[in-house]
């Protein structure tokens, strides 16, 4: 009798767990992985399941006040993307505010004793190395400032027209620039200019000062 | 000259013999047209040591195209300095890199690229098989950093500019007010020589000069301001995207 009742409750709990088995079609071990994940580790268990509700991200559509807020878009432009130079390049242009020495005729020729301070007048740089046409600049120093920055060699005869389609009207789109991680083939860019730039800049200012 | 100049080559054509004609190309238009060689005929000529029919081939080739250009561009474009010499190096580098794509035309070699100082001249497909991917260079930064990219094949593209970014120069009487509003132009053109001419002619002209390049048949151009932002003319998408693949 008791190995009666024995033997069917074995085929019965056998049939059970192969119903079992079936309903859930995993295998036992992985049940047993399963049901003690569950029991362990609650929230790996919970993890994996997708919410049936789809998550709403915040969307926001781009106004157009977000292209013609130059504030904003310089403030980051030169707080985050560009670093700032580890020296300040601006200190060759800043005058010490102690000694405001507005001079209205230029007198190249007298030599100042506060070396920190630009002698005022105009100062031609060297003609400096660029394809591009020569760079060379003239700076204009009043008060121990720069007061402006000329470029001597671009063209600067604005009269004339241009004599190119005139009848068609430009369509032309404007943009933010945003800098991008792209794997280019090569750069286009007029790197030549800028360190001539530089270069004719820097011998104009030990011009200008003593 | 300091000028870096990449030739790169994705034919089976290539070998160093192609590489050595296309630098040493470069290394005679710089002997020839530097003005900072006292040696170059354009020295001699601007001290008045050469007369006209003794210059050679490629140097009246140079003032005819310059002259060209000249009236092309209402004046913008001229290669007389402010003291009366000439300078005729806007124009020589996009010709001479020009003039180099033959070269390696000339030898049966189809895919390539040749840049010299930011100027490009493309051709074919690059080893991808793609176009040519050229990047734009940021002008606010002295690193190499692209700001826009282009797909380009059989185009040349040339960037004119002044970078002033980490100068700092301002006017002292208004701190907001920036020296030059344009920093850089690029133009992409049929070729990098007529690319590069009416860069640096429309660079000459300011703000107006995107409007120039607009109305030029064959030609798009982009724009970089002082404040960020960017002006593109109208064709200009057509090289944001890879349509040749």
């Amino acid at each position: 009798m008791k190995k009666k009742l024995l033997s069917i409750s074995l085929i019965l709990s056998f049939i059970i767990y192969a119903a079992y088995e079936r309903i859930t079609g995993l295998s036992a071990l992985s049940v047993a992985i399963n049901r003690e994940s569950k029991k362990n580790n609650v929230p790996i268990a919970d993890s994996t399941y997708i919410p049936t509700t789809p998550v709403i991200q915040p969307h926001r559509v781009p106004s157009e006040d977000d292209y013609e807020d130059d504030d904003g878009f310089f403030g980051s432009l030169f707080g985050k993307k560009i670093p700032s130079p580890t020296k300040p390049p601006v200190q060759t242009s800043q005058p010490k505010p102690a000694t405001p020495t507005p001079v209205s005729q230029p007198t190249p020729t007298t030599p100042t004793a506060n070396p920190g301070l630009y002698r005022s007048g105009e100062y031609i740089g060297s003609v400096a190395d660029a394809y591009y046409g020569n760079v060379q600049v003239k700076v204009v120093v009043s008060g121990g400032k720069i007061a402006d920055v000329q470029f001597l060699n671009y063209p600067q005869d604005r009269n004339n027209s241009i004599r190119i389609n005139t009848y068609a009207m430009p369509i032309l789109t404007s943009e933010a620039i945003q800098a991008q991680n792209a794997n280019v083939d090569a750069v286009s860019g007029a790197t030549a200019t800028s360190a001539a730039f530089n270069e004719s800049l820097a011998f104009a200012l030990a011009q200008a000062k003593n | 000259m300091g000028m870096p100049i990449i030739v790169e080559i994705d034919d089976r054509e290539a070998s160093s013999e192609l590489f050595n004609e296309v630098f040493s190309y470069f290394v005679s238009v710089d002997e020839k047209f530097s003005t900072y060689k006292e040696t170059s005929e354009i020295s001699a000529i601007n001290r008045g040591e050469l007369k006209e029919e003794m210059w050679s081939n490629d140097m009246k080739e140079i003032f005819a195209l310059s002259e060209e250009t000249k009236r092309l561009t209402g004046g913008y474009f001229d290669i007389v300095t402010r003291n009366g010499t000439y300078d005729p190096s806007g124009l020589v580098k996009g010709w001479a890199i020009l003039k180099a794509a033959n070269i390696l035309r000339s030898h049966g070699v189809k895919n390539f690229y040749i840049e010299a100082g930011g100027d490009i001249e493309t051709s074919g497909k690059n080893t991808e098989g793609n176009s040519w991917y050229i990047g734009i260079q940021n002008p606010f930064n002295k690193k190499r950093e692209v700001v826009k990219t282009v797909y380009l094949r059989n185009k040349g593209i040339a960037t004119s500019g002044t970078y002033l970014r980490g100068q700092h120069i301002y006017n002292p009487n208004d701190k907001n007010k920036p020296l030059k509003d344009v920093l850089s132009l690029t133009v992409i053109g049929p070729n990098v020589y007529e690319a590069d001419r009416f860069a640096t002619a429309a660079f000459a002209m300011e703000n107006a000069g995107i409007e120039f390049i607009e109305r030029l048949e064959g030609f798009e151009g982009y724009q970089i301001n002082h404040d960020g932002n960017a002006i593109m003319t109208s064709g200009f998408a057509n090289y944001i995207s890879n349509s040749y693949v």
